[in-house]
């Protein structure tokens, strides 16, 4: 089920939160737990088997958590019992797909793998519990159904915010839920819907609507405006899930930490990947560059952590070779600014939002394309002093595109700024606020039955 | 009550009053997708196709034995609209009438030949001594054409009716359409076609511009200019009604093009497949209306209006499907819409002659030759040589032709536009061939087709010839020849009987023209048929 789906809004979610305000406070975990179990049903119900997964999953790590602790001396070994548990699901699930076209084989349909809901983001969960466990950061956890309500916890289950445990334990053992968190909670739910139904709805339709001429049929000004068209779909459509979940999250008591902080105000790709898929960095900085070492080695051991770092972000998104073309990317874009020209993007503001403008859209160009052949055709569309081929574009493709999408694309590229949150916060507590959030509700529902629900673009990972 | 309490009131009011104001929108499509598939206006009247008078009576061959239509030993091969032949003696000319009961199979293994009215009546309905042929009206379905190129000059008359897929035609035509006409927009579906008004233009250029003839509705266009020919691709923007309701659409969009452009020609166009990939999105997503088999189902029915004389039916499909009959994904971005380029290739499609008849329960399919086939050509001629002494050559002066050879001779048939090389096959193994092309070079020569022919020795006597020849000359006729000649060898009676009952008379011989190796000799006859305008 997506969240900005009318299932879940209208049916779901009020039923849901129905039961969970009204059971004592002692139940609410239950009630979560069964909650999301139904929730992850309606999500692998083509491959039920999946749910099944899922409880393997969850009890394998409880037992773990509560391994490491009771065996503390052997807590090494459990730990990395656990990693290659959850891994090497995430590795069989993400890759099998890929060794049967390298290989020809059918591995993908004798074992019958269909790709788990949220597998990438709850592998990654549980394997920072058993390490926070490991290093005694935290209690590991006794009770099943606790540690599987957050576990399961559906605001997190399809695509994050990556949660900690040992930052969640407080809550998840005893949260104020009243109409104060639920009214807060809200608030924030029709914000992050707004911007997944009203921006990220049609912004997609449009990138959609420019890969389906093909792209050696499109002029290189439509295929600018499209890939800047795609990086604000991909902003509004997972920043906007996050907000809903934290949203959620907020409703049912539970404070979910920030996953996107106005990315696209950086300056520097360095600074980027601190404000964009937050809880993601955090993950790779806490649970790999760190104890790689991180920044406290000798410079070739420094470069050679941060290159293993974007390696495994950019395998992380997927297992085809744009992925890791773009984490590569990206590593080599960061190695530049670090040493090279990092002080002069810090010093002028203004260069580092114009070299930010160009580098952000071209690479969510390797991230877009999974298949090598237009990636390559929408590289050359984008430099028109490269080689173009035979080409018939459409005469004005572009004039077409924008006349169609204004409306989408200059509130998005304004709502990238800080603007919106800005308002959020002048006005939040106002009647005024509260008013244009029920108008953004309205309208993104309204929006919402007028086209199919957008499956949520991250939930593949 | 505290200031908070009330503050969390309004808060909480304000929201009630927003979930009240989306509930009933929500409610809306909840409904709808409990609902057997969207209703869009279309009447559901089950809709018969006119059944031939001929399909219901019973057979009444008594000097055919071998006639297979009662007979218990072969029920796998008829379907149950197969007919008898009871007129096999007639020599009237048959009517074609309408299309006969529709067939709902996706494939047609057995199909009934046409005997068109011609002007020149007693040579289409010869009688057929072998074959059980019935009279009833083809119903081609999928396999009709293989490709021919045309000249532009083809579509100057040309009008494409259609939704998305025929916008991408228009715009990624690049010059190859820039003389027909298209009316067509996204969304388009027959009901919206016949009412609505949309924008006529003409293709795009090669730099992608294309010039507008206004908007309008299609009365008017077609009260504006006089088409030769229609092409109409509807039906995925009404995949949610019934089937019956879409083809009743369709037909009524194709009686108002008739009513209004009674002269034209009417293709109706097998609508094209989605990617297997974008069907299962569609179910997903809980379109489950939007599949390949549903289009099947519609594309059948349309098959089924095409009399070939001038309601046409083509299925692109054969060109852009991969084995599993869904769309080749390489071909499409997102599943529904041929990309740009596939587009500009698809618009190489447009002849198209290739013929399936039942021949006493077995399968007789008539194709345009390709280049690959020449490995079947090439032992046939070879073969065939040594089989007879009617053809031109011994056995042994055919073993050195090459391959190379005979691959030239087939594309000197197939990229010609006035020339064609048809291969007979039953049963799916080939059996002859037949072939024509301009009598000389020059231009003088261009308006008299030549024609050759030969079977195996193991086919003749089944009326595969017959069914062979007849094509070939409604080719000639079809590309405009005015006069058909060729040349038979003395003895070759049954040829010689089978080209007169074709209309074909001898107007010439030369004296021992051949001469065998056994010191014997032939002479060649020269026949000619004049073909009517």
């Amino acid at each position: 089920m997506n969240f900005n789906s009318l299932e879940f809004i209208f049916i779901f979610l009020p039923m849901f939160l129905a039961a969970y305000y009204v059971m004592p406070a002692g139940r609410r975990n239950i009630v979560l737990l069964a909650g999301s179990i139904l929730f992850y049903l309606t999500g692998v119900w083509n491959a039920p088997q999946n749910l099944l997964l899922m409880v393997l999953s969850v009890i394998v790590n409880w037992l773990l958590g509560i391994a490491i602790e009771r065996f503390c001396l052997q807590r090494k070994i459990w730990l990395c019992a656990g990693i290659i548990f959850n891994f090497g699901i995430l590795f069989l699930y993400k890759y099998a797909g890929l060794y049967d076209s390298l290989t020809d084989g059918s591995l993908v349909s004798s074992l019958k793998l269909v790709f788990p809901l949220g597998i990438s983001f709850n592998s990654f969960r549980a394997v920072a519990y058993l390490a926070d466990v490991s290093h005694a950061k935290c209690f590991a956890e006794d009770s099943l159904t606790d540690f599987a309500a957050w576990y399961m916890m559906f605001p997190t289950v399809t695509a994050g915010p990556i949660t900690e445990y040992s930052v969640m334990r407080k809550e998840l053992h005893g949260r104020t839920v009243d109409v104060d968190s639920f009214i807060k909670g809200f608030r924030d739910f029709v914000f992050g819907l707004g911007f997944k139904a009203l921006l990220a709805g049609q912004l997609g339709a449009m990138w959609s609507g420019v890969c389906a001429i093909g792209w050696d049929s499109v002029s290189s000004a439509l295929a600018w405006l499209a890939i800047i068209a795609y990086s604000l779909y991909i902003y509004f459509d997972f920043a906007g899930y996050s907000l809903m979940a934290i949203g959620i999250g907020r409703m049912l008591g539970f404070t979910l930490p920030e996953n996107f902080r106005t990315p696209y105000m950086s300056k520097s790709m360095t600074e980027f990947w601190r404000r964009w898929h937050i809880t993601l960095g955090t993950w790779f900085r806490k649970h790999i560059y760190i104890p790689l070492g991180g920044n406290r080695v000798g410079r070739v051991r420094l470069i050679f952590n941060l290159l293993a770092v974007w390696v495994f972000t950019g395998i992380w998104h997927g297992s085809t070779l744009n992925f890791l073309l773009w984490g590569l990317f990206l590593f080599a874009v960061l190695m530049l600014e670090k040493f090279v020209i990092k002080k002069y993007l810090d010093k002028y503001s203004w260069l580092g939002h114009i070299y930010m403008a160009l580098l952000i859209p071209l690479s969510w160009t390797l991230f877009a394309f999974t298949n090598m052949r237009e990636l390559g055709e929408s590289i050359v569309r984008l430099f028109p002093f490269l080689p173009q081929g035979e080409t018939y574009p459409i005469w004005h493709d572009w004039l077409d595109y924008f006349l169609r999408y204004w409306k989408y694309l200059i509130p998005g590229l304004v709502c990238c700024t800080g603007l919106p949150f800005y308002i959020k916060k002048k006005l939040e507590g106002t009647i005024v606020w509260d008013i244009i959030i029920a108008v953004i509700f309205v309208f993104s529902v309204w929006i919402i039955t007028k086209m199919d629900a957008d499956p949520f673009m991250y939930g593949q990972f | 009550m505290k200031k908070e309490t009330i503050r969390s009131i309004i808060s909480l009011l304000i929201f009630a009053i927003g979930a009240a104001v989306t509930l009933p929108m929500a409610t809306g499509v909840f409904i709808d997708k409990l609902k057997p598939g969207p209703d869009i206006g279309l009447d559901t009247e089950e809709w018969d196709f006119p059944t031939d008078p001929e399909d219901t009576d019973p057979p009444e061959t008594p000097d055919n034995p071998s006639d297979t239509t009662a007979s218990p030993e072969n029920p796998g091969t008829e379907p149950e609209d197969r007919t008898s032949s009871p007129s096999d003696n007639t020599t009237s000319p048959e009517d074609t009438s309408a299309p006969s009961s529709d067939v709902t199979t996706s494939t047609v293994t057995t199909v009934h030949v046409t005997t068109e009215s011609k002007t020149q009546a007693p040579t289409t309905v010869a009688p057929i001594t072998t074959s059980s042929s019935s009279q009833t009206v083809p119903v081609y379905f999928g396999q009709g054409y293989a490709y021919k190129k045309v000249d532009k000059s083809f579509f100057a008359d040309a009008l494409f009716i259609g939704d998305s897929r025929t916008v991408g035609i228009r715009n990624a035509s690049a010059g190859r359409f820039d003389n027909a006409v298209f009316f067509a927009d996204i969304g388009v579906s027959a009901a919206k076609a016949m009412a609505n008004k949309y924008e006529a233009s003409y293709g795009a250029d090669t730099n992608g511009k294309r010039v507008s003839l206004g908007t309008m509705t299609l009365k008017d266009l077609l009260a504006k200019q006089k088409f030769g020919k229609i092409y109409i691709m509807v039906g995925v923007n009404e995949l949610g009604g019934s089937i019956t309701g879409i083809t009743n659409n369709i037909i009524k969009l194709k009686d108002m093009c008739l009513q209004y452009a009674p002269d034209a020609k009417i293709v109706i166009e097998c609508n094209l497949h989605f990617t297997a990939a974008a069907e299962k999105n569609y179910i997903a997503k809980g379109s489950t209306w939007m599949t390949n088999d549903r289009m099947n189902q519609v594309n059948a029915k349309i098959a089924a209006l095409a009399d070939y004389k001038q309601i046409f039916c083509i299925d692109i499909n054969e060109k852009y499907d991969i084995p599993s009959g869904t769309f080749n994904p390489d071909y499409s971005g997102d599943g529904v819409h041929p990309t740009s380029k596939y587009y500009r290739e698809g618009i190489l499609i447009l002849r198209i002659e290739k013929r399936i008849y039942d021949l006493n329960g077995h399968t007789l399919t008539l194709r345009n030759a390709e280049k690959e086939d020449a490995e079947i050509l090439l032992p046939y001629l070879k073969r065939v040589c040594g089989e007879t002494r009617f053809l031109l050559r011994e056995a042994d002066e055919c073993q050195e032709m090459t391959v190379e050879q005979e691959e030239a001779f087939i594309s000197s048939h197939t990229e010609n536009d006035r020339a064609c090389l048809v291969l007979a096959e039953l049963d799916g193994v080939y059996a002859g061939n037949a072939s024509f092309e301009t009598a000389g070079r020059s231009r003088r020569n261009a308006h008299r087709a030549e024609i050759g022919i030969a079977l195996y020795a193991d086919y003749t006597g089944m009326g595969i010839g017959k069914k062979l020849f007849s094509f070939i000359l409604e080719l000639i006729g079809k590309c405009g020849f005015e006069s058909a000649e060729l040349t038979v060898v003395e003895g070759n009676t049954r040829a010689i009987h089978m080209y007169e009952s074709f209309g074909f008379t001898e107007t010439g011989r030369i004296p021992k023209a051949n001469k065998y190796d056994d010191g014997t000799y032939a002479d060649n006859i020269f026949m000619v048929r004049t073909m009517k305008p």
